[in-house]
């Protein structure tokens, strides 16, 4: 029993180390200079440490060639995407979620359905369509993008976890004389506020890490997000990994800030979203 | 909103399906109708042949990947109790971090002059190997990255599975005399039979999905060896200008991803009544 027990923990922290060791790998590279990254053999702990990364990958030091610029953009389009996608959802999960109307399973499915659409689908008749619109090249192009392929997943949740709060709560509120709109506002949202954080959150993420219609529909500066940034860094001829190294770590920050603060809610979330059906 | 930005465009990707449609053509010839003949182009295409075969057995090593190791990751974790909240951080990670972030580290990890792998691989007096740049290896190790990538999602929801499993039902096993290896079969594995068929189909659904991580990794190089039908479509259109052909592309990539998840839903159905 000992043994196994002994077992168990070796290989869980073999697995640990396998899952942590690129990320804590990059994590180091970014302290170190240019010429250090390619050394062979590799040295583990920075020779000489140094925050230039940093600074180049912000744009303090020469401008332009960092990300910055692609941070604020992606920080842009994912906030205003995420508010409308939850302004929006509220609404329609609340009202798909507790009015009993024929079509509402059929919505409930095709939201489900649509979700699950491969984006490759979808990108050409987008990216046709914004150009004879003249939406090419617009942060606004890509948050209505964002926006629409995030509702379905959001709606759907979010009435799931609608569902979840007692009617009869919702009976009291109406004796007391509490519009529809009000029932949702004062009793079912303050009751499952943390649902409505985790789709947010969850949300925001998506719109952060995306990247296929990011590459398709920006092409300057002024709306390129920092995973097209990033990607543009790596060439066949001359990989900047130091900088690149820096703002990938820079890139990541908020998504680890959320999974540590969050972790058990998003699994809960994610598993949610995929185990009633 | 939903209509007009997904609904709209998928009709009028079948459309354009069906009709010639290249950047090359002067705007007034574009979008003549030729019916099916964008499909049948394909068909005897030879690189789209190999984009098939490429989509396949990448569906087949990651998603088969994921649920072994997965499943025996979520069967050890049951058994820690300590540890395990950290355990579900760590899982997160790969998961939450960016896919491009994920192929960035592992271009470098896995770089044929300066990569980490083949240090490890030289110290241990191996050969090493240009991981990324040989065809032969490139898919396989696109898809050990994709692997690393889900593998801890699918042990979590393996593992919020086993806990819904009633204790009893394991004693109950022990006094019938049944070996765990038993008890795996006879008590875990039909009790889980629904997490497992969600779990196939979220993966399965991800790979039609597959597109940053290949991206960054190899392109689609090298020779097409990590080519999925994705990255096809994206190249036909964004460096060929074959708007027509790469809405076939994308239609056969949308029939072949709901043909495999209407035929897992109808497992779920017949089999279980749970969901």
């Amino acid at each position: 029993m000992r043994l196994k027990g002994f077992l168990v923990r070796f290989f869980l922290i073999m697995f640990f180390m396998w899952i942590l060791f690129p990320y804590l790998w990059m994590l180091i590279s970014s302290f170190k200079f240019q010429n250090e990254i390619f050394r062979m053999p590799p040295t583990f702990l920075p020779s000489k440490p140094t925050l230039q990364n940093y600074g180049q990958a912000l744009d303090m030091i020469e401008p332009i060639s960092g990300i910055s610029r692609g941070l604020r953009n992606s920080t842009i389009v994912a906030i205003i995407s995420t508010t409308i996608v939850l302004l929006l959802s509220i609404f329609a999960g609340y009202g798909l979620g507790r009015t009993k109307f024929f079509l509402r399973r059929p919505l409930l499915m095709s939201m489900l359905f649509l979700g699950t659409l491969p984006a490759i689908v979808l990108v050409l008749p987008i990216y046709l369509l914004m150009q004879s619109a003249n939406f090419l090249d617009k942060k606004s192009s890509l948050i209505i993008v964002y926006t629409a392929f995030n509702l379905p997943f959001a709606v759907w949740l979010l009435s799931v976890l609608f569902q979840s709060v007692p009617y009869e709560i919702e009976e009291a509120g109406t004796i007391d004389g509490c519009t529809k709109l009000g029932l949702l506002l004062r009793i079912v949202l303050p009751l499952s506020l943390p649902a409505v954080v985790i789709v947010g959150v969850i949300v925001f993420l998506n719109c952060w890490n995306e990247f296929l219609f990011a590459l398709i529909l920006g092409s300057s500066p002024a709306v390129k997000t920092a995973p097209v940034l990033l990607s543009e860094m790596k060439s066949i001829h001359y990989t900047r990994w130091s900088v690149m190294t820096a703002g990938a770590v820079l890139q990541t920050l908020p998504p680890l800030i959320i999974v540590l603060i969050l972790q058990k809610f998003i699994v809960r979330g994610l598993t949610l979203g995929a185990v009633r059906g | 909103m939903v209509a007009g930005v997904l609904i709209f465009p998928s009709l009028f990707n079948f459309n354009l399906a069906i009709r010639s449609w290249s950047w090359f053509d002067p705007p007034s010839q574009r979008g003549h109708f030729v019916g099916l003949s964008n499909f049948s182009y394909l068909l005897s295409n030879t690189r789209f042949q190999n984009s098939i075969f490429v989509t396949s057995a990448f569906m087949t090593i990651t998603v088969s990947g994921e649920f072994f190791l997965g499943l025996c990751l979520g069967v050890l974790l049951n058994e820690v109790v300590v540890g395990r909240r950290f355990f579900r951080t760590v899982s997160l990670i790969p998961m939450m971090i960016a896919a491009i972030i994920v192929g960035l580290q592992w271009t470098y990890l896995l770089s044929s002059s300066f990569g980490v792998i083949n240090h490890i691989f030289s110290k241990l007096l191996m050969p090493t190997y240009g991981w990324l740049s040989e065809p032969r290896l490139a898919l396989l190790s696109v898809a050990a990255v994709d692997i690393w990538t889900y593998t801890p999602f699918v042990a979590l929801i393996i593992l919020g599975g086993l806990q819904t499993i009633p204790q009893e039902l394991y004693e109950v096993a022990q006094l019938d005399g049944a070996s765990s290896f038993q008890q795996f079969i006879n008590v875990t594995v039909p009790f889980l039979k629904p997490t497992f068929i969600l779990v196939l189909l979220i993966r399965i659904i991800n790979v039609f999905k597959t597109f940053d991580l290949i991206y960054i990794l190899t392109g689609e190089g090298p020779a097409g060896s990590t080519e999925i039908l994705g990255l096809y479509a994206y190249r036909m259109a964004f460096s060929q200008g074959e708007f027509g052909i790469a809405a076939a592309v994308a239609i056969i990539t949308l029939l072949m991803a709901v043909a495999i998840g209407i035929f897992l839903l109808n497992i779920i159905k017949t089999e279980v009544k749970v969901i």
